[in-house]
């Protein structure tokens, strides 16, 4: 039987509403308890933006799959929410669906095309289609796109609104708690146990009538679809984008917060992008700016060689560590 | 028989286990000097493992290994060969893209020096002369056989190891395997003989084991474990 | 247009730029060869080397080709530290892990480069910038002709050492059939340090040429050469060297025109669109043994 549990986080049921009531309870009260301080509320959001990307990229790696590419997807959303909000007037807060939907289509194009694809063929793929796009975008698309110098992008909040940055703080964290929910139904339903099934043994799975083709491509369509939004909220969120979105950075971040948090689990990319982000900010305002960069690759190299399951099996670890060292003495 | 007395290879207690499930229980088995030794068992009994454990391939084992009163039970493949013990592998393991030739001097790897003469292996097996340019992998299965048997000799080991060397093979060519088999003992090669074919391999040995479930249930000279009724009825179909 | 002309020319800057992506695919297939790993922090190395030559250019003021004495050296060092600390933990731990880890060597190789020389992009002159020669009736850079030269030594180089040398022999033994070279005595572990070596040393020969072409570096440029060089492997098929070479040659060449015909914003994209269209057409690549 595949473990739900191991799908979802580890920890015990109780633990785990409890961290997710202290987290969001964290999030509604941070803001506030500091005076809406611009410079706090900005990291916040940027922070939640990524918690949805991270999730999106994570959910890939539950059908066993990988990319190195996703700034594609998270690019993609963003330009054509700008350039839909911009040019119909609606609403960012419809855009960034349609953004989500523009990455979603070619997350489906390319997906066709990667699900038969392994690992690192898959990787370079992904990773190339990442600048396949950005090259389009400053060449080919460059008279609507903006090329290198980028085109704004209206608030998704209007700036005329008092207090529209907290209200778009709170929006983005409803829309982030909503994806989540959404990503934990579908895990713990059919779909859920098909991608187990598929990651752990694919002939098997073949043979129990899974068709790991139809599940990978559907990972690949949510995963995308979900990038594409968290790109058009950042955007929409800095008011402007420019073809830097689509760089190799972009692409590594949700697959640096994935791995420090636990890969293949709904609490890693939240927890690994919480950790990372009070991390790399405590660093900047420490004055630390490439080591900070040199610090996370130490810090990545030594989780996946000591942490394999990342933080989140931390406290797991540490009490079997205790264990050992009380039985042994 | 010369130096009968002489302990080569003294395997005590090993136990093996894969992924926390242990796949061996308390193997003790012993190979003299001069022997030919036969273990039998059916697919699956743990010859394979068995035959990994003795040669470092599987790590997560306990018991002790002696080779020459050396104990090699804790020490990577790589070392273990360079004690004198060679493997003619399950699967062969030739070097498919390198020739004949080639594969014979990554034979001699074990000892710093080359120290049985090609001209001593050609007249053992005169095909691989024929066929010493040619890439390993498109030799014919039976010739694959040979030269991994060749291969394993070129360091001139003590002890040959062969894990199921009649495997794949016609029968013809199996007895014509297990004939050089004889014929490398009689010019003093001690060997540790893993087989199906019980047979043959009894035929030509001294001494045999039945391997079972992982465990030895039997041992005794090959005359006794061939009139054996059991053995008979279990092995020989008879 | 002088059609003719033209071809020659682009024939041979590809030619040159193929140099540099055969070394670093050649030291890639050759780990992979006996590690079966992906070293996707391959670049990093090649702008190490570009950075060791810079620095004793600027300190000596020697001849920049000579360089190549430093730079493989300390990269084969570099390397085998690389492969210690890094690899062989997590090998056999699933293939993800490997580019997992490359990311973060990436971060830290990088940075901790921006932080010993800046992030500025650099440049630095070869003393032979001024001379062309004319090959086949086209004018070309003297550079690039002792860079193809040189090139063409270290490939020999290698294939001397694969094919006569005893630790050569072993190594392709290793790479042939791992187990069955344990069983030979070789202590595959040392064979895995040594292919992460020579190959890290390739990568810096690629550097010093890279930097002694004329080309601008920064620590941030390794990436997208080794990215194609990775292009290049997967083209060719995974462990064949014959294959990096050729692929090399090909690749270098069909950018060139490509940056010709569609314009330079084409330069790094073109190698993708090769690349998805041939693993369309063969999931395994071209001359692919399909890797397990």
């Amino acid at each position: 039987m595949i473990d739900l549990n191991k799908t979802l986080g580890i920890g015990s049921k109780k633990g785990r509403l409890f961290g997710i009531i202290v987290l969001l309870i964290l999030a509604v009260i941070l803001p506030l308890i500091f005076g809406m301080n611009l410079f706090l509320l900005t990291i916040l959001v940027l922070m939640v933006i990524f918690i949805i990307y991270a999730s999106s990229w994570n959910f890939l790696t539950y059908t066993g799959q990988g990319s190195l590419g996703h700034a594609a997807f998270f690019g993609l959303g963003g330009y054509v929410s700008a350039l839909i909000a911009t040019a119909s007037g609606l609403s960012p807060f419809i855009t960034i669906f349609i953004g989500g939907g523009a990455a979603a289509l070619v997350g489906l194009f390319i997906g066709v095309i990667c699900v038969r694809l392994k690992e690192w063929f898959l990787a370079m793929v992904t990773f190339g289609f990442a600048i396949i796009i950005q090259t389009l975008i400053v060449s080919q698309f460059a008279s609507i796109s903006g090329g290198w110098d980028g085109i704004a992008a209206p608030r998704l909040v209007s700036t005329t609104i008092p207090y529209y940055q907290l209200i778009e703080y709170y929006s983005i964290v409803l829309i982030a708690v909503l994806i989540i929910l959404l990503f934990w139904i579908i895990l713990r339903s059919k779909i859920g146990l098909a991608f187990a099934a598929i990651r752990e043994n694919e002939m098997e799975a073949r043979a129990a009538g899974i068709d790991p083709v139809r599940y990978r491509l559907f990972a690949f369509l949510v995963s995308a679809y979900f990038s594409g939004v968290a790109g058009a909220l950042e955007i929409h969120n800095l008011g402007y984008i420019t073809p830097e979105i689509f760089g190799v950075d972009i692409s590594f971040w949700p697959i640096i917060y994935s791995i420090s948090g636990g890969l293949g689990t709904l609490a890693g990319p939240i927890v690994g992008t919480i950790v990372i982000t009070v991390l790399w900010d405590g660093l900047r305002m420490l004055g630390i700016t490439y080591a900070r960069f040199v610090i996370i690759g130490v810090l990545l190299v030594m989780i996946i060689i000591f942490l394999p399951k990342g933080l989140i099996s931390l406290p797991e670890n540490v009490r079997e560590f205790i264990e050992k060292r009380r039985k042994s003495s | 028989m010369t130096g009968e007395n002489t302990r080569l290879l003294e395997v005590s207690n090993l136990s093996v286990f894969y992924s926390g499930l242990q796949v061996l229980w308390d193997v003790s088995l012993s190979v003299n000097s001069g022997e030919i030794v036969t273990i039998l068992g059916a697919n699956g009994a743990g010859k394979t493992t068995l035959v990994h454990s003795i040669f470092g391939l599987v790590r997560d084992r306990k018991g002790k290994v002696l080779f020459r009163n050396a104990d090699i039970s804790s020490i990577p493949a790589y070392k273990v060969v360079k004690h004198g013990l060679s493997l003619v592998p399950e699967r062969r393991e030739l070097f498919p893209k390198m020739t004949v030739i080639e594969n014979l001097e990554i034979g001699g790897f074990p000892r710093q020096e080359r120290v049985v003469g090609y001209d001593e292996i050609f007249t053992l097996f005169p095909v691989l002369e024929e066929r010493k340019r040619q890439l390993a992998g498109t030799l014919s299965g039976g010739e694959q056989q040979m030269l991994a048997i060749a291969r394993a000799l070129i360091s001139r080991p003590s002890l040959l190891v062969l894990d199921e060397p009649s495997l794949g093979l016609s029968p013809l060519l199996v007895s014509t395997v297990l004939d050089t088999v004889a014929t490398l003992n009689k010019s003093g090669l001690s060997i540790l003989l893993v087989e199906q074919n019980v047979q043959h391999a009894l035929e030509i040995s001294q001494r045999g084991y039945i391997l079972e479930n992982g465990r030895i249930i039997r041992g005794g000279s090959s005359d006794d474990l061939l009139h054996d009724d059991q053995v008979r009825a279990a092995y020989l179909g008879i | 247009m002088a059609g003719v002309d033209v071809v020659l020319q682009v024939l041979i800057w590809g030619l040159y730029a193929g140099c540099i992506y055969i070394l670093l695919a050649t030291g890639l297939n050759l780990i992979f060869g006996v590690m079966k790993v992906v070293n996707f922090a391959h670049g990093e190395l090649l702008m190490l080397g570009a950075y060791i030559t810079f620095t004793f250019y600027a300190l000596s003021g020697w001849n920049p080709y000579v360089l190549l004495g430093a730079s493989v050296p300390l990269l084969i060092i570099v390397g085998i530290i690389i492969e210690r600390l890094c690899f062989r933990p997590i090998l056999g731990t699933g293939k993800l892990n490997e580019i997992f880890i490359s990311i973060g060597l990436i971060y830290i190789v990088q940075n901790a480069a921006a932080i010993v020389w800046t992030d500025e992009w650099r440049i630095i002159h070869s003393p032979y910038e001024r001379i062309t020669i004319s090959v086949f009736g086209v004018n070309m850079p003297l550079d690039y002709l002792i860079i193809i030269i040189t090139t063409a030594l270290i490939l020999i180089g290698l294939h001397l050492f694969l094919r006569r040398t005893r630790i050569g022999k072993a190594m392709r033994a290793t790479s042939q059939n791992r187990n069955g070279a344990m069983l030979m005595g070789i202590n595959v572990e040392r064979m895995d340090m040594l292919s992460f070596g020579i190959g890290a040393g390739f990568a810096g020969a690629a550097g010093t040429l890279w930097v002694v072409s004329g080309q601008v570096f920064n620590p941030y440029m390794g990436s997208i050469p080794a990215i194609k060089a990775f292009a290049i492997v997967i083209l060719g098929g995974l462990g064949s060297i014959p294959g990096a070479i050729i692929g090399g040659l090909v690749y270098g060449i069909a950018e060139n025109f490509a940056i010709f015909t569609l314009g330079g914003a084409w330069k790094d994209a073109i190698s993708f669109i090769i690349l998805i269209l041939v693993l369309i057409v063969r999931p395994t690549g071209l001359f692919g043994e399909s890797a397990e």
